[in-house]
């Protein structure tokens, strides 16, 4: 994914988007016994995991030689 | 022929409606003295056996009338065709006292937890079998599709709960749904895990306190409510 220019005001927007729907998917983890439904609370696992390194991820990413930018 | 016919049916009626009546006391059955035998002709028996030697103590008196309470209740409800057991030494008045412990038949309920080899510290149990609890066979072991409920640990309300549970399969279905020997297939190592790191959360989410101390205003704020 080649981004050419990122603003803070992205970033914010898509962590606020991500952390929602991966707190959502948490709290649906969390809130019943794993027994009930195994493969749906592997699925909200894996869903807040993968977000939550996606958005870490893209957020390195933007980040990484943005002082140099500057200087 | 005529007055053949009116005694046979005057027979017929008084045989019904004995039966009737003498059915609903029977569900409610309480086993006095040990040559006494658990009445035969229900669908299922259900056998509350106190082989554990905590719940015979002076502190436990309340705990085990709550349960012979229990029994009762239970007794009542599950209708003509079931039977619930209890077993006593001899017939006196029941109370919350340490002659409760004493008047129950221990020894008795010792050989159905041998025989059917019940851990008497999950107990006391309460056993529910279609096949009728025949004590001159007890060595044959525990008969195939008996539920065992072992009591000891669980509170008052978990037992009133789970003799609910047992009502309405004795009553709706007439039999059990499902036992608890059923519901313990072994899991898949990845749903443990799953399980463990569930626990796992909610443990550390429930390890924060957030307090507040404003002069005039004070907030103490838990992550899980206590009880």
């Amino acid at each position: 994914m080649a981004i050419r220019k990122w603003h803070p005001g992205k970033l914010i927007i898509l962590w606020a988007w991500g952390g929602m729907a991966a707190a959502l998917a948490l709290t649906g983890f969390l809130s019943s016994p794993v027994k009930e439904a195994p493969l749906q609370h592997l699925a909200e696992l894996a869903f807040v995991l993968l977000s939550l390194l996606a958005l870490s991820g893209v957020t390195w990413h933007w980040l990484g030689g943005r002082e140099s930018d500057k200087q | 022929m005529k007055k053949f016919f009116v005694v046979f049916t005057a027979s017929a009626l008084f045989v019904l409606t004995f039966t009737r009546v003498a059915r609903p006391w029977q569900a409610q059955v309480e086993v006095v003295s040990k040559i006494e035998k658990i009445p035969k002709n229900f669908k299922t028996y259900s056998l509350f056996l106190v082989c554990n030697p905590q719940w015979l103590a002076p502190e436990k008196s309340e705990g085990l009338y709550g349960l012979y309470r229990q029994f009762q209740s239970f007794g009542r409800t599950i209708g003509d065709d079931n039977a619930a057991v209890w077993f006593w030494k001899e017939k006196r008045h029941v109370g919350a006292d340490s002659s409760l412990a004493e008047n129950v038949d221990v020894e008795r309920s010792v050989r159905f937890c041998q025989a059917w080899k019940l851990t008497p510290s999950e107990g006391p149990h309460l056993v529910v079998t279609t096949v009728y609890p025949d004590e001159s066979s007890l060595s044959a072991g525990l008969p195939k599709g008996s539920a065992v409920y072992g009591l000891g640990s669980m509170s008052p309300k978990d037992i009133s709960a789970l003799l609910a549970k047992l009502t309405d399969d004795l009553i709706g279905k007439g039999q059990l749904e499902s036992t608890p020997a059923a519901g313990t297939t072994p899991l898949a190592l990845w749903v443990r895990l799953l399980d463990a790191t569930q626990r796992t959360l909610n443990s550390f989410g429930c390890a924060w306190t957030f307090k507040l101390d404003a002069g005039p205003v004070n907030a103490d704020l838990h992550a899980c409510k206590s009880e």
